[in-house]
């Protein structure tokens, strides 16, 4: 604990060491009187040369060290005219945009590793935006995620057009990024999806299909990328309260009486200035009863960071995120007849787990007039210990692991061209009952070229990785990535890509020894990374008022690792293997209208289609639903403000067999029609008090299905949700 | 476009709030066999037991432990007990089909827990007044509830299993 404190101080005190004297201000919307966010505002001399760079915050607020020879600050903003004004000596300056007339794009930063317009790339993104996370007021990211056109999550496993299925805890074929940095365990490899705080989560950003060719291992079928708040330039402290309960089954004979099925949740944030250094920090506070006996949970977390703008061209950010979990050993159901009481009730109600994650990062950015670098750091721990389930049994299985990562990018900008790349080098260490003690090393490298010939712009690049764990055989693979974006008409733009990714197999299931339920899980070393290709072709068409996107996909797996069993006749037992060969094709629809044009009433309806074939036996890849249904409205007039989501998942057509033997009516499973609903309104009208209650239903049809075998999905719950900023 | 999205949002919202989703199994239509396991004689330490199960064969004996669990879910079904403090226990078996089953007893792994199967032992097994295997006919909704299972660790049955 004192060496971590240490760590700490050694990492955060350059941010605050750096602080000095700035120009600060503050970009509006000269139509709405809204802040502009995510502009880029540069400091400039007397010839119109770039001093220093920086983005305006969610706030529209942005500053810069105070330079000797700065006379101009010139605005650059998707959907404004560009804006340059001399500053004086003024050293707190709002500056006015005017808009064009034309539907704002967004700037995603995951799609190619840097900033660019959502409408420039040449693979499907979908963003979550804050307004939509703060209104669904979810516990964890997975709640997001699950609305996102293309996505189902089961478990730990996000499934981004049928690239995942469930894999039991163990390996994730989507890689989960925080600030563009890996947070995936060293032992599972999984993702873990609570230990974000939501009141610090700016967007999310989803990358559909292969990724590898940027990102290495795991972006096998997607990449998501939680990016978080920036700190306010002027104090600001946020609070939000939830409390909440789960309805009572509507079948008497599922209730279990002594259930109180309550849940409460406090996220406390402030966010400001030391010196020109900007910092925030929030803490979250969780307990949930639960729905079902023995899957109750208590989790405390922290997140602090800190950037720093430097003596010249740069900035340091750095951040501090702590997570820990204390919940019960649910596993799955006893029957279809008690699917709210546990399999194994002393496992559930003793068996407790204790799990605690820890991430920390920190970057130097350096900014010049064509060229930005960045070298960053970031160490994930995570650690997980299970309580006996009987008195005198020896503790249950324990893990811990530690993954770090270092990486230089470089981003080139030298019209028409735009040239990245970096190299990266990874270690994992793990020391594990179930897994044993082992070690991971990687190196990667990667280089890519965007060529801007208006109104065509050209994508290729490719990415080396080598990993080995332990003295065993190095796992290698070359990554490669084409893609074209053609834009006849600003409102128009077609895209085209082809990328390919790997996942390199997770230590659990190269090394898991142990027996689970009874069954023995043997381990394999012989196992080779899965590998993937996909290719896309769509359109986007936006204006104003509509958004129309379409896509076509085709992706191709090989050497997919899946639980198998095994028996020999004088021996049986399950391991991981590379045994399945797939295919997935489909297409995928958005349609986004905003009839006033703007967010006072919008709707989105999103549609998926999804053939999910296993090429060895000839039938349909497992966990995988054929069809996806999206829809959220949402409406925002004056102090009041409502929205819906609703989402159909066709049934799994084929479901694990090993699986479905553990669990008794394993195979029970039907379509999932889930509505969620909310309305709010703003205090302040009534109060003169800055907070915004928000009454939320979730599951409002009290709908029941499960999204992994013998486990009943959330029943329906009510939810009572205040926020204020002040 | 507005008409259309709303009248679709009411046939999904009419045509989930009619589907409810998955419901309990219907007590007529749930095959099942359960009672009460006793455990008599000296009882062993908790840690020796790896598995403790009641175990329910469509197969008569005798049979191989490896043809169990190629069969497991399907001619084969376990209710896993509690195994420490050992104690007289409940047990609740649903087949996945009617049907004639020839064995019903309570089966122990013991020794060996990375082979899955080595170390197997009946404590105690349904029987005739001939000991010989009660076999239960189980027609759909049937539900035998009065089983008795006596289970010894120290002095072990005739075992089902092929030499």
């Amino acid at each position: 604990m004192k060496n971590c404190f240490f760590i700490l101080i050694f990492i955060l005190l350059p941010t605050v060491l750096f602080a000095q004297e700035q120009i600060q201000g503050r970009l509006i919307d000269i139509s709405t009187r809204t802040p502009v966010t995510g502009a880029t505002v540069s400091l400039e001399d007397i010839n119109h040369k770039r001093l220093f760079v920086r983005s305006s915050n969610s706030d529209g607020r942005y500053n810069f060290p105070l330079i000797i020879g700065a006379v101009f600050v010139r605005v650059s903003a998707i959907g404004y005219t560009d804006t340059i004004i001399d500053f004086g000596k003024r050293l707190f300056i709002e500056i006015l945009l005017t808009p064009q007339k034309k539907r704002i794009d967004e700037i995603v930063i995951t799609a190619e590793r840097h900033a660019t317009a959502s409408q420039d790339v040449p693979v499907s993104i979908s963003v979550v935006k804050p307004a939509e996370l703060l209104s669904r007021g979810s516990f964890a990211i997975d709640n997001a995620l699950r609305w996102i056109p293309g996505i189902s999550v089961t478990e730990s496993q996000v499934n981004i057009r049928g690239s995942s299925g469930y894999g039991r805890g163990v390996g994730s074929r989507v890689l989960f990024l925080l600030d563009g940095m890996p947070l995936l365990a060293a032992d599972n490899g999984d993702i873990k999806f609570d230990v974000v705080p939501m009141l610090d989560i700016e967007r999310i950003e989803v990358v559909k299909g292969a990724g590898s060719a940027l990102y290495g291992s795991s972006a096998l079928g997607g990449v998501i990328n939680v990016i978080s708040r920036v700190p306010a330039d002027t104090s600001q402290t946020a609070i939000t309260l939830l409390t909440g309960m789960y309805d009572k089954p509507k079948y008497s004979e599922w209730e279990v009486p002594t259930l109180n099925r309550r849940f409460v949740s406090l996220e406390a944030g402030s966010s400001g200035m030391i010196g020109s250094s900007g910092i925030l920090g929030t803490i979250t506070l969780r307990r949930n009863e639960g729905y079902r006996l023995g899957d109750d949970s208590y989790k405390e977390g922290g997140f602090i960071k800190l950037i720093s703008p430097l003596a010249s061209t740069a900035k340091l950010s750095s951040s501090l995120l702590i997570a820990n979990e204390d919940h019960g050993g649910w596993l799955y159901w006893k029957s279809l007849s008690l699917p709210l009481l546990p399999a194994d009730s002393l496992g559930a109600l003793n068996g407790r787990i204790h799990s605690f994650k820890a991430n920390m990062q920190s970057s130097l950015d350096f900014i010049s007039e064509q060229t930005s670098q960045t070298v960053r750091a970031d160490v994930y721990y995570t650690k997980f210990s299970t309580d006996p389930s009987k008195q005198g049994d020896p503790v249950g299985p324990h893990s811990a692991g530690i993954n770090a990562t270092a990486e230089y990018d470089i981003n080139s900008d030298i019209n028409p061209f735009f040239i990245s790349g970096g190299i990266i080098t990874s270690f994992q260490n793990i020391t594990s009952d179930a897994f044993g003690d082992h070690h991971g090393i990687s190196f990667a490298g990667f280089g890519q070229g965007e060529w801007r010939i208006d109104p065509i712009i050209l994508t290729a690049g490719f990415r080396a990785d080598a990993i080995r764990y332990d003295a065993n055989m190095w796992m290698s693979s070359l990554s490669p990535k084409l893609g074209i974006t053609y834009k006849p008409y600003d409102d128009l733009s077609f895209r085209a890509s082809l990328g390919s990714g790997f996942r390199a197999p997770t230590m659990s299931e190269q090394f898991v020894d142990q027996v689970f339920t009874g069954f023995p899980v043997k381990p394999n070393l012989d196992l080779v990374p899965e590998r993937s290709y996909s290719t896309e072709a769509g359109l986007t068409y936006r204006n104003r008022y509509i958004l129309l996107d379409g896509a076509i996909f085709y992706s191709g797996f090989d050497h997919l690792i899946e639980p198998t069993f095994i028996s020999t006749g004088t021996t049986s037992y399950i391991q991981f293997q590379n045994i399945t060969k797939a295919e997935i094709y489909g297409h995928e629809e958005v349609v986004e209208w905003m009839p006033l044009g703007d967010d006072r009433l919008a709707a989105r309806l999103g549609y998926t289609y999804v053939y999910p074939h296993n090429k060895v036996t000839g039938g349909v890849l497992e966990f995988r639903p054929r069809h996806l249904f999206q829809v959220r409205l949402s409406t925002a007039f004056g102090n009041f403000e409502a929205s819906s989501d609703f989402r159909y998942i066709s049934k799994y057509e084929s479901l694990d067999s090993v699986l479905i033997r553990q669990v008794p009516d394993g195979d029970a499973r039907v379509n999932a029609y889930v509505l969620d609903a909310r309305v709010g309104y703003n205090l302040n009208a009534i109060l003169r008090v800055p907070a915004h209650l928000t009454f939320q239903i979730e599951n409002l049809l009290n709908y029941y299905y499960v999204e992994i075998v013998g486990n009943l999905a959330p029943l329906r719950s009510y939810s009572l949700r205040i926020e204020t900023v002040f | 476009m507005y008409r259309s999205v709303v009248a679709m949002l009411l046939m999904l919202w009419v045509f989930g709030g009619c589907d409810r989703g998955l419901t309990p199994p219907s007590p007529d239509s749930t095959t099942a066999i359960s009672g009460t396991v006793h455990f008599e004689g000296k009882l062993p330490q908790c840690d020796s037991i790896v598995v403790l199960a009641v175990v329910l064969s469509e197969d008569p004996a005798p049979f191989s432990v490896a043809n169990v669990f190629a069969n497991y879910g399907k001619t084969i079904v376990v209710d896993q007990l509690v195994a420490c403090p050992i104690r007289d226990t409940s047990f609740l078996i649903t087949p996945p089909s009617p049907g004639i089953y020839h064995y019903l007893g309570v089966i122990e792994k013991f020794g060996r827990p990375d082979s899955l199967t080595l170390d197997w032992q009946i404590l105690g097994f349904a029987h005739t007044l001939f000991d010989s295997a009660q076999s239960f006919t189980l027609l759909a909704g049937d539900h035998i509830d009065t089983i008795n299972l006596v289970a010894r660790f120290d002095s072990l049955p005739r075992q089902p299993f092929v030499k």
